[in-house]
């Protein structure tokens, strides 16, 4: 069984890493099934439901989750919880514009758990570019919170 | 909606009968989320976690994004929101969900309305709990 990775060796690998980020679209039919899938009803705009930003921003990472693990040197033992998430929308996602993400780790922190276990707080942060209209500033960004829960 | 919200309003409540696996399937595809604990069983059992299919963290927060668009009357009034995830929630669990006006803002020609929202599990367990700023138009 290996051992858990030293703090300072996970910040060396994660703390201010730019990730390579990602050009996405969110494609007219991905978005009539997603919206079926969490029960939204249509608009009838081309305004992409907010959680898109979240779904572009786990896509856009340029990395994959699973390579988020190997980052952070997850364990077998150890458990990834998706522990918080902040969206920010400052303008709707437009249905069939073309997206660029820009992405990066933050800093990351150890804390105890209450049953004396170990999990490293790491955040990853996203901002959606809609590539059709650059000069206006981001569309929206998204703060996702990952937990590594450190087994024994 | 009121036309002008108050601190201390409560919205008007959200609630999903029941979280449909085949849904929870077609989001681990939109996700692209390998982890089988949303499409399969037993792997739901071997991670000691029951025996229904994990809904995905950010479905349970979309729900509280169709609470707010419903409120406002569209989903670009929704300007953030920001949850924590505390439980679960599986295939087959009905989810209530609700939110409380917490502030109104003017802020450059538009009136924001900071809202406290929250999921809560059939069994009456919150699984999301968070903030949410959401734009109103002056009438």
């Amino acid at each position: 069984m290996s051992a858990l990775v030293e703090l300072d060796a996970l910040r060396m690998a994660l703390d201010g890493r730019e990730l390579p980020g990602a050009e996405l679209t969110v494609e007219a039919h991905e978005s009539a099934l997603a919206d079926h899938a969490m029960l939204a009803p249509a608009e009838g705009t081309d305004h992409a439901h907010p959680l898109w930003l979240l779904v572009l921003a786990l896509r856009g990472m340029g990395i994959t989750v699973d390579e988020l693990c190997l980052l952070a040197e997850k364990r077998p033992q150890d458990t990834l919880l998706f522990g918080n998430c902040t969206i920010a929308q400052h303008r709707p996602v437009r249905v069939g514009h073309r997206l660029r993400t820009r992405a990066s780790v933050g800093p990351v922190v150890r804390k105890e758990s209450r049953g004396g276990g170990v999990l490293d707080f790491v955040t990853v942060w996203v901002e959606v570019h809609d590539l059709s209209a650059p000069s206006n500033g981001p569309v929206g960004a998204v703060t996702e919170g990952f937990i590594f829960k450190r087994g024994a | 909606m009121a036309p002008i919200p108050a601190v201390g309003d409560v919205l008007p409540p959200y609630r999903v009968a029941a979280v449909e696996p085949d849904k929870i399937r077609i989001m681990a595809l939109v996700l692209r989320d390998p982890n089988p604990i949303h499409y399969d069983v037993e792997a739901v059992r071997a991670a000691g976690m029951g025996d229904r299919e994990v809904n995905q963290g950010g479905v349970t927060m979309a729900y509280v994004v169709n609470m707010l668009a419903a409120w406002t009357g569209s989903r670009a009034a929704v300007r953030s929101i920001e949850c924590r995830f505390s439980a679960n929630v599986f295939a087959g669990d009905a989810v209530d969900v609700g939110g409380a006006v917490r502030a109104v803002r003017e802020v450059a020609g538009e009136r924001l309305v900071d809202c406290e929202v929250w999921a809560d599990r059939g069994d009456g367990v919150r699984a999301i709990h968070g903030t949410a700023t959401v734009a109103l138009p002056f009438t």
